[in-house]
């Protein structure tokens, strides 16, 4: 056997493959759109060793930032340990079709997922009514991009077609090149808006860098048939081999299994997706943009002057989600509406079918702490609504201490230049 | 036998001799059959109507749309805003096809495709310039981030402008999106890199159209679509390549054929070369760059305020449900030219001042004026001579407003950034004060990063 390695050699090469597939598989199971949403097993054993290694490294602040560090480390510390134990060590090139196999999955699985929930528009969905009564510039820039990206459904759409067919291409060898183009132009975009609307110590953008990089690496592992297609059209390109040269039999009789169940792991990961889409199709009757005719508090409808400002304007009602106020001065009191004992999956029915009710009640929670939405006064309280007529509602009940009883009334949602296209 | 001649004898590819080489036969994707001819001859055409208008300024459209009230009276499949770009391309083919069937030698065929091809690659890259300088010097749909246009909710702001202010943020995403665009209208020059280009070309523009579509109506769409058959023409030649590349995983080859030019040809050539490309980069060039610098001029009158108090005909207005009518915030453009003040019942009043011209549009107006307006608004109190005044709530009109032209806003700076407006606004006099929000607190520019 020729080329065999001195027993402590390590090559830069054959590190750089390991820990580019140990990073590429903590990518794909560390994701929460992929394998590895909040609250699994993984992410559970991850999590605290995590906290624990950002706490070391100075990062508590920016977890995203860390996160990358982290990984980086587990990859290399992890690719030191595998070129320590593998035994086969002449066989970079395996590795490398490999890594490069393995970045292909791993990258279909993210595209596919995306464009799942963009397609679906649950990625960036229509506006919600407390962001309707919002001025602009109360928003934070990056909590802005999706709400307005939501009230386009051809340009989500489309987003989402290209990202399914991405990440579909990327499932076959042949369309493999097309595929990684196609997702690096997506993901540099989505990658500059990151960058552009953020603060850039946050990190929000390495999710996205993380697949733009695989994305990179499958094309460059082609550049030099890229090249010639596109810059010496007189020279004749070939195709690319379609099966891959295993050397172990373990890994061709593997290689029949394994992609049908990747697709598999990727049609179960994207289920609850699909119910969740199915759920947002019921919408609450009562869901609105109201104004406030007839406001009293503690049975005072005539407010005293220095009171006289928070009086309400508007009231937002979405799809028992948010419920939004617009007071006299200009200020945004905002509440989550709880539904209690209802899943995710199950809360577009249950609010339409509670707020199809002449009369219900409406239980005001405050708003969970996000530094990404803009800065409201928070609302508590629990308040019945009754519907009188068609386009009115009467409100009753307790905000904070505070007895509030309201009359109002809807204004169509055609009035909004924002629904006018819709 | 080598490769090469084994594939000549199959007709496959070419053969490609030293002597060709030396020569500088030029290379031309070998497209055959009347369609070819009659698309190539029609894209001539339609590249050169562009041409003569940008950046030569020759103004045909006094001979060239003789039957264009004709065909705007038959022609009603799409709206109005499609009629012209339509007719520019039927009366493209019409002439193409003339041409096609007077020329019955055709001889020339490899010359037309060839030209048909250089008038495509210049016309777009003026186009693709003009895109892409807007971007990275002209800050396109800065107007969106304009004080006047954040006062709005989003549901009355509308889709478009919320659209714009995403491309003008930040200096990182314009320079992203500016470079897509002015890199492919750079690469279009190199016949090298002209493949490259033209399906950038196609996915930018088809990106555009969707975009336009998406948030400002059908209308919008015609504007990156009458681009679309001069690039469609350079790619359409590789779209078999690029299927058995791309997709089939087919060995692809290119059939071309050889252009051999005369030497006074190829010298010409060279020279138009060195003369065209600053010809067509210079119009868009300077264009964005008065742009950027009506942009740039920015007085202290600019941006949000609190109404701190509010008098109407004397009488003071608190801040209150039973005064409806009472200014609640104020929000005043880089240079005055805009001003909405809301008032509590959301009744936005926009008041147009300065110049008679379009206010959205500053760039209109030369960047003289601009800079002008901003030096006579630096001073401590002034006069804002009011153009018109419009009353919207959500949209629609409100009420019947008039006497506003001759109005007169005087205002005085009585702090740091406290701000007196007195005047008369409809027959109706106001003194208002104002206190002027940090810009450095609005939430949506904290994270802002435009240098430039």
């Amino acid at each position: 056997m020729t080329g065999t390695s001195p027993a402590f050699s390590y090559s830069v090469k054959s590190i750089a493959i390991r820990a580019g597939m140990i990073y590429a598989a903590l990518a794909c199971m560390m994701h929460p759109v992929l394998f590895a949403p909040r609250g699994t097993w993984f992410d559970s054993l991850t999590a605290p060793v995590e906290h624990a290694f950002a706490r070391f490294i100075g990062l508590s602040d920016y977890p995203l930032q860390s996160q990358v560090l982290f990984r980086i480390a587990v990859a290399l510390l992890g690719a030191f340990l595998w070129r320590a134990v593998d035994r086969r060590r002449d066989e970079e090139s395996m590795q490398c079709e490999l890594l490069l196999v393995e970045l292909r999955f791993v990258l279909a699985a993210a595209m596919i997922g995306l464009g799942f929930t963009e397609v679906l528009h649950l990625q960036m969905p229509w506006p919600s009514q407390a962001d309707w009564i919002r001025p602009i510039r109360e928003m934070p820039s990056l909590y802005f991009v999706p709400v307005w990206m939501g009230s386009a459904w051809l340009h989500e759409t489309v987003l989402g077609i290209i990202d399914l067919s991405a990440g579909t291409m990327l499932l076959f060898r042949r369309t493999t090149t097309l595929g990684a183009m196609l997702a690096m132009g997506n993901l540099a975009n989505a990658t500059a808006i990151l960058l552009a609307f953020n603060d850039i110590r946050i990190g929000s953008y390495w999710p996205t860098v993380n697949f733009l990089l695989f994305a990179v690496f499958l094309v460059l592992a082609d550049v030099q048939r890229i090249l010639n297609f596109f810059f010496f059209d007189q020279r004749a390109t070939e195709p690319v081999p379609t099966a891959c040269r295993w050397v172990a039999p373990w890994m061709k009789r593997a290689e029949r299994f394994a992609k049908p169940a990747f697709v598999s792991l990727i049609v179960i990961a994207n289920w609850p997706v699909a119910l969740g889409a199915y759920d947002t199709m019921h919408h609450a009757p009562i869901a609105g943009v109201y104004t406030v005719e007839q406001f009293a508090l503690d049975r005072q409808s005539t407010a005293l002057p220095e009171e006289a400002g928070s009086r309400w304007l508007l009231v937002a009602i979405d799809n028992c989600r948010r419920f939004a106020v617009r007071t006299v001065d200009g200020r945004q009191l905002e509440a989550s509406i709880v539904l209690p004992d209802v899943g995710l999956l199950h809360r577009g029915r249950e609010c339409a079918s509670m707020t199809s009710a002449p009369t219900g009640v409406l239980t005001l929670a405050a708003p969970p702490p996000d530094k990404n939405a803009p800065t409201s006064s928070p609302l508590e309280g629990v308040l019945k609504f009754s519907v009188e007529a068609p386009d009115t509602v009467g409100l009753d009940g307790k905000i904070g201490k505070t007895m509030l009883t309201a009359r109002l009334h809807r204004i169509p949602d055609t009035d909004f230049l924002l629904n006018q296209k819709r | 036998m080598s490769e090469t001649q084994q594939n000549a004898l199959r007709g496959v590819g070419t053969i490609q001799t030293e002597a060709s080489r030396s020569e500088g036969f030029l290379t031309v994707p070998a497209v055959h059959g009347w369609g070819w001819s009659i698309a190539a001859r029609a894209v001539f055409i339609y590249s050169i109507n562009v041409l003569l208008w940008e950046p030569f300024h020759l103004d045909i459209h006094i001979v060239w749309d003789l039957g264009l009230p004709l065909f705007s009276r038959y022609f009603k499949l799409m709206g109005p805003e499609w009629i012209g770009s339509t007719y520019n391309l039927v009366v493209s083919l019409l002439i193409g096809s003339l041409w096609f069937m007077v020329d019955r030698r055709r001889k020339h065929e490899t010359a037309i495709q060839e030209l048909a091809r250089l008038a495509s690659r210049y016309s777009l890259a003026g186009m693709l310039a003009q895109y892409g300088l807007e971007k990275l010097i002209g800050s396109q749909g800065s107007w969106a981030l304009y004080p006047s246009w954040l006062i709005r909710p989003l549901g009355e702001a509308g889709t478009g402008a919320a659209m714009m202010s995403w491309l003008s943020f930040s200096t990182v995403y314009e320079q992203f999106s500016g470079w897509v665009e002015m890199g492919a209208g750079l690469l279009i020059f190199a016949r090298r890199t002209t493949t490259l280009a033209a399906f950038l070309t196609v996915a930018s523009m088809l990106n555009v159209m969707v975009i336009n579509f998406s948030y400002f109506g059908r209308g919008t769409v015609q504007s990156p679509a009458i681009w679309l058959p001069q690039s469609m023409f350079l790619i359409a030649p590789y779209m078999g390549r690029f299927l058995n590349f791309f997709v089939l995983n087919r060995p692809t080859t290119m059939r071309v054929e050889y252009l051999d030019r005369p030497f006074w040809v190829r010298r010409a050539s060279l020279f138009l070369k060195v003369v065209m490309i600053p010809l067509v980069l210079y119009g868009p060039l300077a264009e964005n760059i008065a742009m950027a610098r009506i942009i740039a001029q920015h007085s202290p009158l600019g941006g949000n305020y609190r109404v701190e108090s509010f008098e109407r005909n004397g009488e003071a207005e608190p801040l209150s449900y039973e005064f409806p009518a009472r200014w609640r915030e104020v929000a005043i453009d880089p240079l005055a030219e805009q001003i909405v003040a809301r008032t509590v019942d959301g009744t936005d009043l926009a008041i147009t001042a300065g110049w008679p011209t379009e206010p959205l549009f500053p760039t209109m107006v030369e960047p003289q004026v601009s800079i002008e307006q901003a030096k006579r608004l630096a001073s401590s109190e002034g006069n804002l001579h009011i153009i018109s005044v419009s009353a919207t709530r959500r949209g629609a009109a409100v009420g019947n407003l008039a006497g506003a032209p001759h109005a007169v806003l005087h205002y005085t700076w009585v702090g740091p950034s406290e701000l007196l407006l007195s005047g008369d606004l409809n027959g109706v006099a106001l003194k208002i004060q104002l206190q002027k929000l940090p810009a450095d607190q609005i939430p949506f520019f904290l994270h802002r990063w435009k240098p430039f």
